[in-house]
């Protein structure tokens, strides 16, 4: 059977002995997962594999096969184990980052904390006046094995 | 001024970039050339490029008027024709990339594939980068968004045309005033555009596991117009009023309309049999007293032989009341 989209993501994808994968979405939350662990012959071309383990017998010729170690600061609704907040992908010192306004306005309607934000009024490069967000906080980043 | 060409595939010429036959052919020399570009200059580009980090771009800005542009060709035996066939940057699960904008604004990219980046495949950095369009592109793949802003920042006012997202976490993590007109997206583990001050004009959106038009947090109107919605989370998701929906098909699994509890939603002249019609949200869907909403029948098929594909045909068949 050829396999060219669907959302399998975080969970075994339908795959069957024999079937062809051109595309779609297998990837998995945590590296190294094993995927279709008793289907011996796999021919992939393509398609998101991001942390799937693939089994030796499979004929893999292309796709994303990254493994990547997500921070659950990052990702808090695909069953990570929850990170601590001094977590070793966070950044060691707090950097400045740039706040989009429709997450200043989220977290002023949810009542969190702003305070930390900085506001500027802004002119780009066509004169246009624009206001610039930014916040100094440590960053979490996803991390390539 | 003057233009430039690169052929990932290319092993001969002078890898100067002044001809097709001369092309850049190495990621290094493809950086150089990107770097002199100016306001109105544009990169030819054709074949793949295999990369090992992310393309740089972060030295000019283009103007109103003069954009600097990136086009993708079709190889075509040698002779490179502009035919919307895309040239393709791949990171092949090494580069955390395919390209990097560091806040410089007016650039335009034609019929380039993005794909297999360990992070977004396409993002920013440092700060936004403004009055980008995207025309024709596709993204996949990657281990973050098809659009997003893993490097630092994101997109802002920026136009999505016939761009495809695909099989990533987001489709599109964007800024503010970003605007998607026949884009598709689906397969994505994230959600998919968000519309803050801002429209979908006939998309499409399916198999995705979050949001697939994120509305929540802007200000002033967001909505969508002849979109299509199917198998999502949620179709159309707001957190402020008003947003809208108008002459859209949201069908399948999962929520039509959602709001947070306090969101006011403008339901006008959709065709909607999702699972959940709306869930959170104050919906209004009349004009002059009457309902516009349609929930039976076979409104808005597409079909070729000149029937319908009928309620409880297959998902494919549902979504094909946009035609990408």
């Amino acid at each position: 059977m050829l396999h060219g989209r669907g959302n399998h993501s975080f969970k075994e994808p339908p795959l069957k002995e024999g079937d062809v994968i051109t595309g779609g979405s297998y990837s998995q939350a945590v590296p190294g997962t094993e995927i279709c662990a008793g289907v011996k012959t796999l021919t992939i071309t393509g398609g998101n594999f991001v942390n799937c383990k693939p089994q030796p017998s499979w004929d893999i010729r292309g796709g994303n096969w990254a493994q990547i170690e997500r921070c659950s600061h990052n990702h808090p609704n695909i069953g990570l184990k929850k990170c601590r907040v001094d977590c070793r992908h966070r950044s060691r010192v707090k950097v400045v980052r740039e706040v989009d306004e429709a997450e200043v306005r989220r977290r002023r309607r949810a009542g969190l904390d702003v305070s930390g934000i900085t506001s500027s009024r802004i002119q780009d490069r066509d004169g246009v006046f624009v206001i610039r967000h930014t916040e100094e906080e440590y960053q979490y980043t996803d991390k390539v094995q | 001024m003057a233009d430039i060409y690169a052929d990932g595939e290319l092993t001969t010429g002078a890898d100067d970039g002044t001809s097709w036959a001369d092309a850049y052919r190495t990621e290094a020399s493809l950086q150089t050339g990107i770097d002199g570009l100016v306001a109105g200059e544009t990169l030819h580009t054709t074949r793949t490029f295999t990369l090992t980090a992310p393309i740089d771009i972060d030295q000019a800005s283009g103007g109103i008027g003069t954009p600097i542009r990136v086009t993708g060709y079709n190889y075509n035996s040698g002779t490179p024709v502009n035919d919307g066939t895309y040239a393709v940057f791949d990171a092949n699960s090494a580069a955390a990339s395919c390209i990097v904008s560091g806040s410089v604004d007016s650039w335009t990219v034609h019929n380039i594939e993005f794909k297999n980046a360990t992070g977004d495949n396409v993002s920013g950095k440092t700060s936004t980068s403004n009055y980008w369009v995207f025309v024709n592109c596709s993204s996949h793949d990657a281990g973050g968004d098809g659009w997003g802003n893993s490097a630092g920042s994101n997109f802002r006012y920026s136009l999505f045309v016939h761009c495809h997202a695909y099989s990533c976490v987001n489709g599109f993590d964007l800024s503010t005033d970003c605007v998607p007109v026949l884009c598709k997206m689906y397969d994505l583990t994230g959600d998919g555009f968000p519309l803050v001050r801002s429209c979908a004009i006939f998309c499409e959106a399916h198999d995705i596991t979050g949001d697939a038009f994120d509305m929540s947090g802007g200000t002033g109107a967001a909505g969508i117009v002849g979109c299509v919605g199917d198998n999502n989370g949620a179709t159309v998701y707001g957190t402020t009023a008003p947003y809208f929906a108008v002459a859209s098909r949201l069908t399948g699994t999962g929520i039509g309309l959602k709001g947070d509890g306090s969101t006011m939603i403008l339901d006008l002249y959709n065709y909607i049999t999702a699972a959940t019609v709306s869930s959170g949200a104050t919906v209004d869907q009349q004009v002059r007293g009457q309902d516009t909403r349609v929930t039976t029948g076979d409104e808005g098929y597409i079909d070729a032989a000149g029937g319908n594909y009928g309620l409880t045909n297959s998902a494919a068949a549902r979504r094909t009341a946009v035609v990408l």
